[in-house]
Parts: structure tokens; sequence; C-alpha cells
């Protein structure tokens, strides 16, 4: 009797634990997606997390039921709790949105709304064209996703950046600039076959110029165009869109993990540091016969990352050259005992060291900071772009050397340069940052 | 004679005209000869204008058939008409003719115009050659305007329209400041367009200062801007941009008689009876209003005002009657001209038409003065 009254009890407390248990990963699935937080903002990804997959479409068939159910009491408020569950952007949570989620799943084709880098709801044509045309600054997030290799047209401003970096873009078919990229330019190519897919440039002062063209004439139905993040923290939210674009969520995993390890390892800077993070002068390289157009506009690329790691000294934001830094004196008044530098390179990875040198002793040589050895160099290839992790981590390992080894920071990024870069031979201790034995004491 | 002394001008010239009649034998071959070149001579004007009209039709017709989508010759045109008809049969084909070709030929044809009536009217009212919206400083008025929205971000209004509306602004001050030197000082065309020149000269320092101090992305688009366009112009801008420009054609045209009047010298233009100073004012005023608007949505597009007024004076001369329109007609074919070439040069890319409109402006101007025989100045 009393072993049945304990098999009972024993029973009913593990189908009460199942009951919770189920419940609660039930619980889950519906829990309510902060948009904000949100890193794929594509429609149909109703639980916010990093994919669309079934847990959306059961979460979206969730909704549907509740709503359409006799008891009020059950309605669940989607435009709040799951902002991305309409995925045919027409305002309702229906069937219909479950069919669009459960294509994307099989990536059959439909149309996939995104809200896009300007916060417009825009669409491109799911799975998009692996043959893509990029702006200069965009196509970075290709190699992000280990697919350079779909990259088969180029705006004429890449070769000028990048024909070092990305072996072969000089020999692309060149899209124009950005006035000669029209609709009627974008058509020529897609009939010609060269592309399927565009991809605009979203950095720094560019708006949204081709997407209501697009749509007027009617060529967004015919090929897509990708508007998503390519500069600063946001690059994450680019990798993560572009892949499930094309199809092939996995696409982004390799990336989505290095990136992590970084930021885990930026966010607790605030928590471990006393104060919180410094507030550092950052300013770009010029003088007469070094400058480069590496700039720290706030919203830019550069600006965006730096504020992972400091704060930015208010005085010197939007300083984008020397000269409007006033003078040396003004300088040595008023930069902050540590300061960052960033260079856009016009020589080759192995002359970086000698460069920098040059660069600080012609300009800083009378200051504190360059004596003291304080400034430290950073690269515009890694700065605003998908490298972004790996620069904020070497600037950290300067700044927080309690915190982090700039060893581990150098191997970080060669993690990057291996799986991620495109030219063979790339040395994360080569023309990235500064690596030689001291600019201060070198002549 | 009337109160306001008109009509018994009229009348005084009416007699004199018949005394002349009586006492010349207009029967004679001289005279016959004398009209029949002054026949020969107008129809020869009459025919450039002609001429200009129809050239810019014809480039402006030729220019709607090039890209770089292979759309037939016809179906171009049966594509407009097509729109025109509400029967659109293929929307993006429509698309890239109605608004992107046409448009930036459209602008081409507008902006070509405005800026040659331009330059006619402030050669012919300051009696100076040189005189056009650059060298009034109207050019660089704009240029500042853009300039402080682009650097500083200081604007008159915020948005999409800060650069343009700025250039507006900015490029009636220069006018301003130039009448009310003349004005002021009684000043002579001669002394006005010196005044113009030290003007457009400080707003170019302000605006170099402005570049030094600006940061590489506000440099590239204020240099996007100061180097001039018809490509980003769209629909709503250019119907404003013709409503003034035609505005200020017409108007142009209406007062060509008293320009020529005005071109004598201002003694003897007052002796017959012309308001000299009022009529500058109202002409300056009006043209400052046409190449504001026109460079506010372009960007500074040079030569223009300079050269069309100074090749169609080679073919009819400095009579403003027939000088106005066949600089308007010229200017606006030369422009079309310098965007055909700049889109299809080095096509795909595109060669900014401020930049086209200076190769080509300037050696064809070198070539039209040298062979110059007689002066029409």
């Amino acid at each position: 009797m009393m072993y049945t009254v304990v098999a009972v009890a024993v029973v009913a407390i593990a189908a009460v634990a199942v009951f919770v248990v189920l419940n609660n990963s039930s619980s889950d699935d519906h829990s309510a997606a902060s948009f904000e937080d949100t890193r794929l903002r594509i429609y149909g990804n109703a639980n916010g997390d990093d994919v669309i997959d079934k847990t959306d479409v059961n979460l979206i068939k969730w909704i549907v039921d509740c709503n359409t159910d006799d008891d009020n009491a059950n309605d669940v408020d989607w435009q709040k709790d799951y902002p991305l569950a309409d995925a045919n952007y027409d305002d309702k949570v229906t069937s219909a949105d479950v069919d669009v989620t459960q294509k994307i799943v099989n990536k059959e084709k439909t149309k996939m709304y995104y809200f896009n880098k300007y916060e417009r709801v825009t669409y491109v044509n799911y799975p998009i064209s692996d043959k893509i045309g990029g702006e200069y600054l965009i196509i970075q997030l290709l190699p992000a996703i280990g697919s350079y290799d779909m990259l088969k047209a180029i705006d004429s401003t890449t070769p000028t950046i990048y024909s070092n970096v990305y072996p072969g873009v000089d020999e692309m078919p060149i899209m124009g600039d950005w006035r000669e990229i029209t609709i009627e330019s974008l058509n020529n190519l897609y009939n010609k076959g060269t592309i399927g897919t565009f991809m605009q440039w979203t950095g720094g002062q560019n708006v949204d110029y081709i997407w209501d063209k697009a749509v007027a004439s009617g060529l967004a139905d015919k090929m897509s165009f990708v508007i998503v993040p390519c500069q600063g923290p946001d690059v994450i939210q680019g990798v993560l869109e572009l892949a499930c674009m094309l199809g092939d969520q996995s696409l982004s995993d390799k990336y989505v993990k290095w990136y992590d390890k970084a930021m885990d390892l930026m966010d607790s800077i605030e928590d471990k540091i006393e104060g919180g993070k410094k507030t550092i002068t950052a300013v770009r390289c010029y003088t007469n016969k070094v400058s480069g157009i590496a700039a720290f506009g706030s919203a830019q690329g550069p600006a965006l990352w730096f504020n992972k790691v400091i704060n930015f000294q208010p005085a010197y934001v939007g300083k984008t050259n020397f000269t409007s830094i006033e003078s040396i004196d003004n300088f040595t008044s008023t930069a902050t005992d540590e300061v960052i530098v960033m260079f856009q390179k016009n020589c080759d990875w192995s002359e970086f060291n000698d460069l920098v040198e040059t660069y600080l002793r012609d300009v800083y040589s009378a200051t504190p900071q360059f004596q003291n050895e304080t400034m430290y160099v950073v690269d515009f290839e890694m700065m605003p772009f998908a490298a972004g992790p790996a620069g904020c981590y070497i600037l950290a390992a300067y700044l927080y050397p309690e915190l982090f080894d700039i060893e581990d920071a150098l191997d970080f990024l060669q993690e990057y340069l291996d799986d991620f870069a495109v030219r063979e031979g790339a040395d994360a201790r080569q023309g990235f940052t500064y690596t030689g034995g001291g600019y201060a004491n070198r002549r | 004679m009337s109160p306001d002394g008109q009509t018994g001008n009229v009348d005084v010239v009416k007699r004199a005209a018949a005394i002349w009649a009586a006492e010349t034998d207009v029967t004679s071959l001289d005279s016959q000869e004398t009209v029949r070149s002054y026949r020969v001579s107008e129809l020869r004007k009459l025919t450039f204008v002609i001429v200009c009209v129809i050239a810019a039709v014809i480039v402006a017709g030729l220019s709607i058939t090039y890209g770089t989508m292979d759309i037939g010759f016809l179906e171009c045109y049966e594509t407009i008409w097509n729109h025109i008809t509400g029967n659109i049969q293929d929307k993006l084909i429509d698309y890239i003719i109605v608004d992107e070709r046409l448009p930036r030929i459209a602008a081409a044809l507008i902006t070509g115009a405005g800026l040659a009536i331009a330059g006619c009217v402030m050669q012919s009212v300051m009696k100076n050659p040189l005189a056009d919206p650059y060298t009034t400083g109207i050019s660089s008025g704009a240029g500042f305007g853009a300039a402080l929205a682009v650097t500083l971000g200081i604007s008159i209004v915020g948005g999409n329209y800060a650069i343009v509306v700025n250039a507006f602004v900015f490029a009636l001050i220069p006018m301003a400041m130039m009448l009310g030197v003349g004005k002021l000082k009684q000043a002579s065309p001669t002394m006005m367009i010196m005044a113009g020149m030290a003007i457009m000269f400080m707003f170019n320092a302000f605006t170099t200062v402005l570049k030094l101090r600006a940061d590489p992305d506000a440099l590239a688009k204020l240099y996007a801007w100061t180097v001039g366009t018809v490509a980003d112009c769209e629909w709503p801008e250019i119907v404003l941009m013709f409503v003034v420009v035609a505005i200020g054609v017409t108007l142009t045209q209406m007062l060509s008689r008293k320009l020529n009047i005005l071109a004598t010298g201002d003694d003897s233009a007052k002796a017959m009876g012309l308001d000299v100073e009022n009529l500058r004012i109202v002409l300056l005023l009006l043209i400052s209003l046409v190449v504001a608007t026109v460079v506010s949505f372009t960007g500074l597009i040079g030569f223009v005002g300079l050269v069309a007024p100074h090749v169609c004076r080679i073919f009819v001369g400095a009579d403003n009657r027939y000088l106005v329109l066949s600089s308007a007609m010229f200017g606006a074919v030369l422009l079309e001209v310098a965007d055909f070439v700049g889109r299809t040069v080095i096509a795909p890319a595109t060669l900014q038409v401020g930049v086209v409109t200076a190769f080509i402006g300037g050696p064809m101007f070198l070539y039209l003065i040298m062979r110059q025989k007689k002066s029409t100045w």
C-alpha cells in the first residue's frame, strides 16, 4: 500500500514537473521579443532571436490561434510583444503569415520584409540572388559570411579603397558611383545576368537613395535591394540578415560566434572598471605628408565601435583632422593622457610601423602622450567594419591592461583574418596596430 | 502733347520719318540695296534663332534614346506617348525614360537657357563682356550657402532642401550688395561689376575657410554639389525651374528693345526717356532669381552664361531682340550637348556637366573669338 502511494506520488510529482517544464518551455517560446535587442530584424522572426525557424512558425500559429478563438482573454497583442510576427507586412497576423514564415524556413520563394538600416520596412525577393553588386563599404559583409565569391560587380570607389584588401576587385564590372547607379544601369546589369542583388552602402552620411525608385519602377520586384547596416556594432545585424536573405542562415554562424565572444568581453568593461569606461581623445592621422579620410563623425563606423570601449572626449567629437584641433599647443593642453590615433594607411602592411613612427614624430613629438607612448594606433581597415570587435579588443588591451592582454587581442584579430579575410597571408601583427619597438625612442 | 509726353514723342518721330521719306528717293538702287541687306540680316538672325530651337529639339530628342540600356529610338517615343495617354505598357521602361532620362534632359535645357539669358542680360546691362553669374558673385554666393549647410549644418530650412534653399538665398545676396553699391554710390556698370567681383572673392574666401575645416565626408558632398550636375533633378524641381526660367526669358524678351537702348550708354538712354537705374535693377533682380533658382538645384555650372551670349553675338550681333532668345536656346543646346557628352564619353561612368562645359566651352569659345573679324562690342 505504502509502495503504491509512493509510486503514485512519484508519478504525480513527475507529471507536475513535466507539465511545469513543458509549460515553461512553451512560455519561453512565446516570450515577448524586445525589438531593440533583436539583431535579425526580418519579418517572420517572431521571437526576435538570430534565426527564422520552426519556433517562429509555431509562435505565429499560436498568435493566430489565440486571436481567433472565442475567448478574448487569450488575445495576444502581437504589435507590442511580437512586432516581427507580421511576416507578410499587411498589418495583420493571420495564417498567411504562417505560410510566409514556413516558406522562409523551406527556402521557397516569397517576398521577405525587413526593417532596413534607415528604419523603413522594405523587402527582398527571398531567397536573394547570389550574384551580388555592392558598394564599397558594405561588400565587407560578404567575407564575414564566407561568401566573397558572390561579389560580381562593384561601385567605382571600391578599387581605390580595396584593391589590395580584396584581390580581384579591380577586374570586376564597375556599376559606377552613387550618381551613376540608377534604375537603368542596375536593370541593365540584371538583364545581362551580371547581378541579381544590389547591396547599398549604409554608412556615414549616406541616405536611402535608391529604394523609392526601385519600387516606383518595379525593379524591386525583379532584383533585390539589400539595405542593411554595415558599420559599427550594428554590423552583426547586416551579417545575420544577409545570410538569412540568402536562404542559408548557417553562413553567419562562425562570424556571430566570433563577434559575440568579443562583445561579451567589451560589455564587461563597464562593470569591472571603477567609474566605467575611460574618456579618451580620439584623432585621425593627418599631416601634410600623411592624410586619410577616416572620420570620427559621431554616427560613423569608427566612432560607433570606439563607443564600446571609451567615452569620446567631447571636445574632439567631429574633429576630423589636425587643422580642426587648432594647434599642437591646443592639443597638448586639451587631449587626455592617452590618445587613440586612427590611420588610413596608404602603404603596404609591412610598412605600417614606419608610417606610424614617421607620422607621430612629425606631429606629436613635443607632446607628453608621444613621449610616454600613450598614443594607441588602430587602422581604418579594421575599425569601422566587420573586424571592429578585434579593433575594440586591441584598444581595450591598451587602455585596460589589467583586464585584457594585447597578445590575446592580436590573436583574436588573427582569428578574424584566418576565417574571414580574403587576401592570403594576412598577419594581425603587421599593419593593423603599432607593433614596433616603441615609437618614442626609435629614430 | 499728352500729359505723359509719350504721344508727343511718337508724333515727332512720325513727322521726322515723313520728312526723311519725302527727301529721300527710296526707290533708288542704293536704298533698295540697304533695305535688302537689312532684310537679309534680319532673316539671318531669325534663322539662327530657329536653328537653335531646332538644334535643342534634335539634341534632346537624340539624348532620350541614349542610355546604358538598349531601348530603341521609336520605343523611347512610344513610351513617352503611352505615358502621356496613360497607357503604360512596361512600368520599368516607362520609369527609365520618363523619370530618369527625361528629367535630366529637361533640367539641362532649362538650366542652360536660364544661365545663358543671365549672361546675356548681365553683359548688356553692365556693358561688360565678362559679366556672367560667376563674375558677379551669384554663383559664389550660392556656393557659400551650400557650404554653410553641408559643413556647419547651418541652414534656413532643414531636411533634404537645406542646401537648395541656402544656395538660393545666398545667391541673391551678392546681387543685392552689388545693387546696393550701385544705388548708394551712383556707380557706373564697370564699378558695379568690380563690386560684384569683390563680393565673389569674399564669398570664395569664406567658402575656402569652411572647406579647410570640413570633415572629408562633408567635403566630398560639397565638392559634388559645386561641380554641378543635372543628374539629380526630379520633376517637381524641374517644373519650378521651368516656370522661373520661362518667366525670366519672356520678360527679358519683352524688355529687349529697352535693353538695346540701355546698351547705347546711360546718357543716351536717359536722353531717350529710359529710366536707366530702375530698368537695370529690374533686369538684374529678374536674372538673379533665374540663376539662383537653377544653381540651387544643379550646383555651380560655369561657362554657359559667359559663352552662349558671345557665340550668339557672332551670328545675330548685339541686337537683344534676337540675342536674348537665341542665347537662351543656344545655352540650352550647349548644356544638353555637354551633358550628353558627359554621359557617353567615358560610359558607363559619367563626367559632371560642369566639367564638360568647361572642357568643350573653353576651346570652342577661344576658336570663335580668334576667327571673329569684327568686334561686336
